[in-house]
């Protein structure tokens, strides 16, 4: 099976500074990819590199076979690569419902309202709030409208970067139950970048683990969460999961 | 007298609510004070008044080609000048516009040359009498337009996905560009926007005031303090502002001396910062993070 996404021997960074130094890795249909590492390993460089947003030095970036190297953001974003960012990045003046009517942006118009039916299935809480500006949203609540939002476009991929950054523990173990059913019930792929790797690499079927750019180790989740020397190294040894 | 100095002050305020809102249009559109928006009104009166004069062309013909003239600046602007300089920070991207205001000055002055020009008036509507107040018929079709172009603006903004759209892009352009959003056509769209309004407003103006190569200066800056005092990025708060520039501009004509209607003015904005930093209309942005 063709991979969905394929990175290979990426080479980025800001500016002369390289960041990533020869990166590959794939994500196939119905996967969830974990990427895990320390702070500053690259992992969001990576991800802004593969939505378009820096130019790599050397290397290529598949969609399923061809090449997107040297597109824009945009053309990215509606070739089925949903890049759900650090932060949410909601249109936080903006409402609820109109968040979600622009993840379809471009798209066909009757299509984009029955994936916000489905949307809305997979976030209950989003339907009480879909006339409310979406800055006045809890965390959580913006977590899911960002997911909810990528989720429109119908996205082969999606890339959700630290989707539990800052979020109670009890709403990061729903939305990672989420990322589950997406995997599971909707056949997609799934590229989590996570600091919590412990959690990640739970639901992950395969992992890797990013260091100061470079892949240092690849695997399925359970083998690099019975890796020892792995937990030691990288998860400050915090063997107990 | 006092009534008819409220009138006239409407009228003008009118016009400098226009001027604010391609402030407004091109801010929220791109996070940049394009000090270029006077030049636009500028050269919509001088276009009109060089069609309309010297080559006899009717009115309403000269009206549209002034704005088609300066919707076609604005797109030149942005995709000229300030896309090829995106990466750029905001400074940098501010002093091009005001490179860009020189520029337009001189070309006017080039092609329509220095003098002082003349457009006759619309006419078509009446003057009106109510009492002792006259409200000209220049001023009328400068309030019905100003109300038409608001009125257009919301709709586009509030209900249309373009309009929402680039909201969303001034908001987070990233995010934006990864919902499918190009923000290059959003800012293009929006100064093209910006630029038929100031084209339609200078050709609004023209028959008040004569056109005139160095009218964007004044009109800028007074469209700037009305963006300003208004709320910066807020579409009614442009309006509103332009038209407490104006009426404070009239009633110090009309009252103290005209001499002094532009310290007033922005003595009034320098106050309307220190009272109210987001402006009169707008309101402490509310987001939990």
């Amino acid at each position: 099976m063709t991979a969905l996404m394929e990175v290979d021997g990426l080479r980025a960074g800001y500016g002369s500074v390289e960041v990533l130094h020869g990166v590959s890795l794939s994500v196939r249909e119905g996967e969830i990819l974990a990427l895990v590492g320390a702070n500053g390993a690259g992992k969001s460089t990576l991800l802004n590199t593969i939505s378009g947003f820096i130019r790599p030095s050397d290397g290529d970036i598949l969609c399923r076979g061809h090449s997107i190297l040297g597109r824009a953001p945009a053309v990215i974003a509606r070739a089925g690569i949903r890049h759900v960012p650090e932060g949410r990045r909601i249109f936080a003046e903006l409402a609820v419902e109109e968040n979600l009517m622009l993840g379809g942006y471009g798209l066909d118009r009757e299509r984009v309202l029955e994936r916000m039916k489905w949307v809305y299935e997979l976030f209950p809480r989003l339907i009480e709030r879909r006339s409310q500006a979406a800055g006045t949203m809890s965390g959580g609540e913006q977590q899911m409208l960002a997911i909810g939002r990528a989720l429109i476009a119908d996205p082969k991929l999606l890339m959700l970067d630290e989707p539990s950054m800052g979020l109670a523990p009890i709403v990061v173990a729903e939305i990672f139950k989420l990322i589950v059913k997406l995997r599971d019930a909707h056949g997609l792929g799934i590229l989590l970048v996570e600091q919590n790797a412990h959690a990640a690499l739970r639901i992950a079927d395969q992992a890797c683990v990013l260091s100061l750019g470079c892949v240092v180790k690849q695997g399925t989740g359970a083998a690099l969460l019975s890796d020892q020397t792995f937990i030691e190294a990288f998860l400050g040894g915090r063997s107990s999961v | 007298m006092f009534l008819q100095v409220v009138v006239s002050g409407i009228v003008v305020g009118c016009v400098y609510g226009m001027a604010a809102l391609g402030f407004t249009i091109v801010y929220n559109a791109t996070k940049i004070i394009n000090f270029a928006n006077g030049e636009f009104m500028m050269l919509g009166g001088v276009l009109l008044a060089g069609l309309v004069a010297a080559a006899k062309v009717p009115i309403p013909v000269g009206i549209l080609a002034a704005i088609a003239g300066c919707a076609l600046v604005g797109w030149v602007l942005q995709r000229g000048v300030l896309d090829g300089a995106r990466n750029s920070d905001p400074l940098t991207l501010v002093m091009l516009t005001i490179g860009s205001a020189l520029a337009l000055r001189g070309a006017a002055a080039l092609a329509f040359g220095r003098d002082v020009s003349f457009v006759p008036e619309f006419g078509v509507l009446p003057l009106v009498l109510l009492g002792n107040v006259y409200i000209p018929s220049q001023g009328l079709w400068i309030i019905m337009v100003l109300v038409v172009v608001s009125a257009a603006l919301w709709y586009v903004f509030s209900r249309t996905m373009l309009g929402k759209a680039m909201r969303a892009a001034s908001q987070e352009p990233r995010a934006a560009a990864l919902c499918g959003i190009e923000p290059r056509r959003t800012a293009a769209l929006a100064m093209i926007m910006a630029g038929s309004i100031g084209g339609l407003a200078g050709a609004m103006l023209a028959p008040m005031s004569a056109a005139f190569y160095e009218n964007g200066i004044f009109l800028g800056l007074k469209g700037f303090a009305a963006a300003v005092a208004g709320g910066l990025g807020n579409p009614l708060g442009a309006v509103v502002g332009g038209l407490l520039i104006g009426l404070v501009e009239s009633l110090t004509s009309g009252f103290v001396a005209s001499g002094f209607k532009d310290a007033v003015s922005f003595m009034l904005l320098i106050l309307v910062l220190i009272l109210r930093p987001q402006g009169l209309v707008g309101k402490a942005v509310v987001r939990r993070v």
